[in-house]
């Protein structure tokens, strides 16, 4: 995730494992850092689309600027699908999965 | 470029060569856009329109769920660009530019236009890293890394100002 004019990334974590299906389970949205998308931005798109208050949306931020990752939101897988259909209307990365 | 609160909106400024420049990036984008404007396989149609499923054993899920949603986000992706083009080039002139004044949804749709532009430009010139916005002489990419840097401060000083710091 960029910085102001100060673009800084970490390499996402590759090669997750992906569990079996089970109803059960809950599904998530996650949503992983690139190179492109600013940091305020990001914090902006959190606050906009899950209404996350400020602190909320920028720690998710920071979770997914520092740890390559995060779980943004999670519920029924199409809740999730919209979710993730959304944040790509914004321009961010976003992938659904099953919990493990 | 002068990106100002005003009366509960956004005003932003730009000089005749900026808008000019803006609108010529709004056009790249509109192309880039269309149906037929990218090869499936174009890195820059990836991130636009980015897999929902992460996993290979998740393809199928995958090209299923991109056909149900890319066709709807194109068309939202080009309506906003279009307005924002619109905008830009009323009462355009060469030497004084152009103003847009927007209230709170207009700053949001421009946000993501621009988005939707650095997303184009930065991929194209493969931005990857913490001092990809650093300008050089000698970089043969020089103009277009030195619009990146522009739109990246442009949509940085908007989301900003809609973020009321």
């Amino acid at each position: 995730m960029a910085g102001t004019l100060a673009p800084q990334r970490e390499a996402a974590q590759q090669g997750e494992e992906f569990a079996a299906t089970d109803p059960d389970r809950p599904w998530l949205t996650i949503v992983w850092d690139d190179p492109i998308n600013l940091m305020s931005y990001v914090t902006h798109v959190f606050m906009q689309v899950f209404g996350y208050p400020k602190p909320t949306a920028e720690k998710l931020m920071l979770d997914v600027h520092r740890r390559g990752k995060a779980v943004v939101s999670s519920g029924p897988r199409e809740r999730m699908e919209l979710d993730v259909t959304t944040l790509h209307g914004y321009g961010l990365w976003a992938t659904l999965q099953q919990s493990d | 470029m002068k990106v100002g609160p005003e009366g509960g909106g956004v005003r932003l400024k730009f000089s005749g060569p900026e808008s000019g420049l803006l609108s010529g990036l709004l056009d790249d984008l509109l192309r880039d856009l269309q149906p037929d404007g990218l090869d499936s396989a174009d890195p820059v149609r990836e991130r636009l329109f980015p897999s929902a499923y992460r996993a290979e054993t998740d393809a199928a899920e995958a090209v299923a769920f991109r056909d149900l949603t890319e066709m709807s986000l194109r068309t939202e992706r080009i309506e906003r660009a279009e307005q924002c083009l619109a905008e830009v080039s009323e009462h355009r002139s060469a030497w004084r530019g152009s103003e847009v004044q927007l209230d709170a949804e207009g700053a949001e749709r421009w946000i993501r236009v621009l988005n939707d532009v650095r997303l184009a430009l930065g991929t194209r010139l493969g931005i990857s890293g913490d001092d990809d916005h650093l300008l050089s002489r000698s970089d043969p990419q020089l103009r277009e890394r030195a619009r990146y840097v522009w739109l990246t401060a442009l949509q940085d000083l908007l989301v900003q100002s809609l973020m009321g710091e």
